[in-house]
C-alpha cells in the first residue's frame, strides 16, 4: 500500500479545474481523480489518488485521512469526491406520503431538497448493520441514510411508518 | 428543436446568446455542477456548444470546430458529459441515473452533428413515456404510471382470477346471509324465555312452563348449532376452496410468466425479490381472500342487518349506542399507525434474525474454519434481544390500546343497561328486551371493529397484488417474431455484424464486434474476465437481444430463427455446473425429454462419466443432492457433458468446462470434450490457455474488442497479447512447480 504523506504532497487544480497531485518522491500527475475505498461507511478516510486510463484505474496512492491534508487540498479532494458519488444523504424527512403503492419522500439531503418516489420498502431498501439506510428510488438514483437513529423524531416517525 | 421546453425566463437570455446559429439540441440535467440537485441546460448549436445555469448564466461554451468527441464518464449513482477539445478534456454537465436515456441518445447525436450527419432519426431510444394524468415521467421498467394506477383496477382483476368459481361466490353470499340470519335468532328468543316464560304471570296455552323452556332451550341451541353450519362449516368450505383456488390460478400464471421471462429481468430483480413476490405475495393475496372478504362481507352484513333489528327493538336507545362508536372509530384510526409501526418493526426484527440465521448455516464451513463460533453467537443473540424487544414492546403497546378500545365498547353495553334499565323502570321496554339488544351490541360493534383495518389491509393486499401482476404483465424482452423460421437442423456458421451490447444500454460490454464462425469450426476465446467472452456465449444462445448490429446463423438473423429450434440445437457445459435436485440419471436425461436408458448410458460412457457413476452404490439412481453438492466437482462437470453429448447440439459452448478440477480428472474431461466437439461448431473458453490448443481459431477479446485473431502458432509468433498471456501463465506454473519442489 503506497501512503501519500498528507504534509508532503501538492495537490493544485489548474486552469481548466483538473487536479495536479505531486507526490513525496517528486513525481507530478496530472488529470488525478479521488476514489473512495469505503464510500458506504467512511468519506473521511482511505482515499485513493488514482488516474484514469481508458477503462481503468491506476493508483498513485491512498490518503489516510483527509483531515490531515492542509485546508485547500482538503477542500478540492472532498469536492472531487462529491461530484463522483452521488449518492445524496437525506438530512432530514418533510414528508412522506403514501399513495397506494408507492411513496413520495420530500426530504432535505446534503445537495438540497428533492422529491423523489420510491415503489417497493422491501425491494429497494436496503438496511446496514451499522444503522445507515440505502434507499433507491424509482429512477435508479440512491439515496442515504447515514444513521437513522439521528434523524428527528418527526423524521423518524415517518420513517418508521413505512419502513420498519 | 425542442426549446420550447425551455422555462421563458432562460429562453430569453439564451437567444440573446445564440443570435447566430440555429438550435440543434437541448437538454436539461437535475445536477449543477457542484453536485447539488438543480437544473441546468446544454444547448449545442450548428457551432456550439453551451451550459447554462438555472438562471441563465452561460457556464460552458465550446466551439463544435474544435471538439475532437463528446463521451459520457460513469460516476457513482451519476455521470458527467466530458468534452474532448484534443488537448484538454472538459467536463460540462452532469447528471443523475434518471437522465441517462436521454443523454445516451445526446452523445449519440452529438457525434453525429460533429461529424456534420443529420441527426439520426431512426434507431432512436424511445424518449421517456410521460403519464397522461398526472404529466411526470414514468420509469423505464414500469411501462405504466405507478402514481395513476387505478386502484379499482387491480381489484376488480384480482376479482378476474375469482370469475370461474361465480357459483361459489354466490353460495358464500348466500351460506353468509342464512348463517347470520341464524346469529339473529338467539338473542331474540333469549329475550321470549326472559318474556313470556320465565315472567310470573305468564299466560300458558298448550305446554306447561318448564315443557315451553325445554322447547325454548332446544330452538336456541338448534339456531346456534345452524349459526354455526352456516358460518362455520360451509362458509370456511366455500372460501377457502375459493381462495386457494383463486391464488393457485394466480401463481401458476405467475410462474409460467417467470419461465418466459428474458435473462435481462433476471439481472433486474433480485432472486429473493422474485421469490418473495412468487410466495409472500400470493400468501398476501390468499389471506385477502380467504379471510378478508368473507369478513368484511360478514361485518357488512351483520352492521346493517343487527343495525335494523337495533332500531326495531328500541329506536331510542339505539341513539344512544351510536355515541361511543363515534370516539371509538376516531380512537382506532389514531392507534392503528402506532401500533402498526410496532407490528412492522417486530416482523422486520424477525425477518434480519432469519437472515442472519440462514448465512451462518450456508456458510458454516468457513465459521467453523476461521474458528468465528463464537462471533456468530453473539452476532445471533444481538439479533435475537432486538427482536425479542420487539416483541416485548409490540405487546406491551397493545396492551395500553387493547384495554383501551374495551372500555369504548363495554362502556356501550353500560348505557344500554343505564339507559334500557331507566326504560324498563318506566315501563318502555322490557328485561327481555335489553337481554336481546346487548346480545346484538355485540354483534353490532364487532365489525366496527374489522370495517376500520379494512382500509390498511385492502391498501396492503392490493400492493402485494400489483407486485405480483407486475411479474404477470411483462414482456419478455425475447420472443419470436411474428412468423420465426423453423430451422430443424443448423449447420453452425455464426456470424457477428457489427454487434454491440450492454446488459445495461448504456453500457456497453460488447462494441461494434464483427467476426465469422464457420460450420464446424472450433474457436477459442481468450481475454481477462470482464472482456466480454461470456457475452458473448449469451447472445450466440439469444439469452439477450443486440444492441446495434446483427447476430446471423446460418446466414439467417438470430431474431428471425424460432428460438425453440434454436436453443434446442445449442448446447452448454458452464464451469459452474448447475444440477437440479435428482438422481444422476434424471440430470442427464434433461437435455432430452424422452430419451431411452441405453441413450443416456451411452453419454455418459462418452463423457468418461460411466466410470465414476459404476463406483457408486446407488449407479445411475445416485441422488445428486442440492445444487448436486453430493458429487464433486470433476463428477459434476462430467454429468454436465454427459448430458450436453446426450443432447447433441450443432452448436456448442463450452464456457471454462475444465477448471477447478485435478489434473486426472481434466485429462478425462479433455478426453471426453475432444469427442464431444467433433464434427460440431464449438465456442470453447478457457483461462487455462494451453486447453485452447486444438482450436482452429484463437480470437482474443479485450474490452469487448477484438484484438487478435489466428491461429495458436499465428498469435504466438505475432507476439501480442496472447503470447505475452501465455508467457506469463507459463512463468507462474513454472514458479508453481519451483514452489512445490521446495
Amino acid at each position: 500500500m503506497t501512503l501519500l504523506d498528507p504534509k508532503k504532497i501538492k495537490i493544485e487544480k489548474d486552469q481548466k479545474n483538473l487536479l495536479t497531485l505531486s507526490t513525496q518522491n517528486g513525481k507530478t500527475y496530472r488529470k488525478v481523480n479521488f476514489l473512495l475505498l469505503f464510500p458506504f461507511t467512511d468519506l473521511e478516510n482511505y482515499v485513493s489518488a488514482v488516474i484514469r486510463k481508458g477503462s481503468e484505474y491506476a493508483e498513485i496512492g491512498i490518503i489516510k485521512h483527509l483531515k490531515d491534508l492542509p485546508k485547500d487540498m482538503g477542500r478540492y479532494v472532498r469536492e472531487d469526491l462529491k461530484l463522483r458519488y452521488f449518492v445524496p444523504e437525506i438530512r432530514d424527512i418533510k414528508s412522506i406520503t403514501t399513495r397506494y403503492w408507492f411513496h413520495k419522500f420530500d426530504v432535505y439531503t446534503d445537495r438540497g431538497e428533492k422529491i423523489f418516489y420510491l415503489r417497493n420498502v422491501r425491494e429497494n431498501v436496503r438496511f446496514k448493520a451499522d444503522s445507515s439506510i440505502v434507499i433507491t428510488d424509482m429512477e435508479k438514483c440512491r439515496y442515504k441514510i447515514p444513521n437513522y437513529t439521528r434523524l428527528s423524531p418527526k423524521a423518524l416517525a415517518e420513517l418508521d411508518r413505512i419502513l420498519l | 428543436m425542442e426549446d420550447e421546453k425551455i422555462p421563458g425566463n432562460i429562453r430569453e437570455k439564451i437567444k440573446k446568446e445564440l443570435r447566430h446559429g440555429k438550435i440543434l439540441l437541448t437538454l436539461n440535467t437535475d445536477i449543477k455542477y457542484d453536485g447539488s440537485f438543480g437544473e441546468e441546460w446544454l444547448i449545442v448549436t450548428d457551432k456550439n456548444m453551451l451550459v447554462f445555469s438555472g438562471t441563465g448564466q452561460v457556464l460552458h461554451s465550446v466551439r463544435l470546430k474544435e471538439v475532437k468527441e463528446v463521451e459520457i464518464v460513469d460516476l457513482v449513482g451519476s455521470s458527467a458529459l466530458e468534452v474532448n477539445m484534443g488537448k484538454f478534456i472538459y467536463r460540462i454537465i452532469l447528471y443523475s441515473n434518471a437522465k441517462n436515456s436521454e443523454f445516451y441518445q445526446a452523445v449519440e447525436d452529438i457525434g453525429n452533428i460533429l461529424k456534420g450527419r443529420e441527426v439520426a432519426t431512426k434507431g432512436r431510444l424511445k424518449p421517456k413515456a410521460v403519464c397522461e394524468i398526472c404529466n411526470q415521467p414514468i420509469p423505464e421498467d414500469l411501462g405504466k404510471c405507478p402514481k395513476c394506477t387505478d386502484k379499482t383496477k387491480t381489484l376488480l382483476r384480482i376479482m378476474s382470477f375469482a370469475k370461474p368459481y361465480s357459483f361459489t361466490i354466490v353460495m358464500i353470499i348466500l351460506v353468509m346471509a342464512v348463517g347470520s340470519l341464524f346469529g339473529l335468532v338467539a338473542p331474540y328468543l333469549t329475550k321470549l324465555i326472559i318474556d313470556d316464560i320465565l315472567k310470573p304471570d305468564a299466560v300458558v296455552k298448550r305446554f306447561t312452563k318448564s315443557e315451553w323452556l325445554f322447547l325454548a332451550s332446544l330452538a336456541l341451541f338448534l339456531s346456534y348449532a345452524a349459526q354455526q353450519l352456516f358460518s362455520g362449516f360451509f362458509l370456511e368450505r366455500l372460501s377457502g376452496s375459493l381462495g386457494y383456488k383463486t391464488v393457485y390460478d394466480v401463481r401458476a400464471a405467475v410462474y409460467e410468466k417467470l419461465q418466459e421471462l428474458s435473462m435481462s429481468y433476471f439481472d433486474k430483480n433480485q432472486t429473493g425479490a422474485i421469490l418473495s413476490r412468487v410466495n409472500q405475495d400470493t400468501g398476501e393475496l390468499q389471506r385477502f381472500l380467504v379471510d378478508f372478504i368473507p369478513i368484511t362481507l360478514e361485518g357488512v352484513i351483520m352492521f346493517f342487518g343487527v343495525g335494523a333489528l337495533l332500531i326495531f327493538i328500541s329506536w331510542e336507545l339505539t341513539l344512544y349506542i351510536l355515541i361511543p362508536i363515534v370516539p371509538t372509530v376516531i380512537f382506532l384510526k389514531w392507534i392503528f399507525p402506532k401500533v402498526r409501526t410496532y407490528f412492522h418493526r417486530f416482523y422486520h426484527k424477525r425477518a434480519m434474525l432469519s437472515v442472519l440465521v440462514n448465512d451462518s448455516v450456508s456458510g458454516i464451513r468457513v465459521i467453523k474454519a476461521f474458528g468465528q463460533e463464537k462471533v456468530e453467537i453473539e452476532k445471533f443473540k444481538k439479533r435475537s434481544g432486538e427482536y425479542r424487544d420487539a416483541g416485548i414492546e409490540m405487546n406491551s403497546q397493545w396492551g395500553i390500546y387493547h384495554p383501551i378500545l374495551h372500555l369504548f365498547i363495554i362502556f356501550g353495553s353500560v348505557l344500554v343497561w343505564y339507559i334500557g334499565g331507566d326504560f324498563i323502570l318506566k315501563n318502555r321496554m322490557s328485561v327481555g328486551d335489553i337481554v336481546a339488544y346487548t346480545g346484538y351490541l355485540a354483534m353490532f360493534y364487532n365489525p366496527i371493529r374489522t370495517l376500520t383495518r379494512m382500509v390498511e389491509m385492502i391498501s396492503n393486499s392490493l400492493s402485494a397484488a400489483e407486485r405480483v401482476f407486475d411479474i404477470v404483465d411483462t414482456e419478455p424482452e425475447i420472443k419470436d417474431t411474428g412468423l420465426p423460421k423453423e430451422v430443424k437442423e443448423l449447420r453452425g456458421g455464426i456470424e457477428f455484424d457489427n454487434v454491440s451490447f450492454g446488459y445495461n444500454k448504456y453500457k456497453p460490454v460488447i462494441k461494434r464486434m464483427t467476426l465469422e464462425i464457420k460450420p464446424n469450426e472450433m474457436i477459442g476465446l481468450v481475454g481477462r474476465s470482464g472482456a466480454g467472452k461470456s457475452t458473448m456465449v449469451n447472445l450466440i444462445c439469444r439469452l439477450y437481444d443486440v444492441n446495434k448490429g446483427e447476430i446471423r446463423i446460418d446466414g439467417e438473423e438470430i431474431k428471425n430463427i424460432k428460438l425453440a429450434d434454436l436453443r434446442s440445437q445449442i448446447g452448454i457445459v458452464l464451469q459452474e455446473t448447475f444440477l437440479f435436485n435428482g438422481t444422476i440419471y434424471e440430470n442427464i436425461a434433461y437435455a432430452k425429454p424422452g430419451s431411452t436408458r441405453e441413450e443416456v448410458i451411452e453419454a455418459s460412457i462418452a463423457a468418461n462419466a460411466h466410470e465414476f457413476i459404476l463406483k457408486k452404490p446407488d449407479g445411475y439412481d445416485t441422488d445428486v443432492g442440492e445444487r448436486g453438492n453430493n458429487l464433486s466437482g470433476g463428477e459434476k462437470q462430467m454429468v454436465s457433458i454427459a448430458r450436453a453429448i446426450l443432447r447433441n447440439p450443432r452448436v456448442l459452448i463450452l464456457d471454462e468446462a475444465t477448471s477447478s478440477v485435478d489434473v486426472q480428472t481434466e485429462k478425462k474431461i479433455q478426453d471426453a470434450l475432444e469427442k464431444l466437439t467433433k464434427n460440431r461448431t464449438t465456442i470453447a473458453i478457457a483461462h487455462r490457455l494451453s486447453t485452447l490448443r486444438n482450436c482452429n481459431r484463437l480470437i482474443v477479446i479485450k474490452d469487448g474488442k477484438i484484438v487478435e485473431m489466428g491461429t495458436h502458432k499465428e498469435l504466438m509468433a505475432k507476439k501480442g497479447l496472447f503470447s505475452r498471456l501465455i508467457i506469463m501463465q507459463k512463468e507462474f506454473s513454472e514458479q508453481a512447480s519451483k514452489m512445490k519442489a521446495v
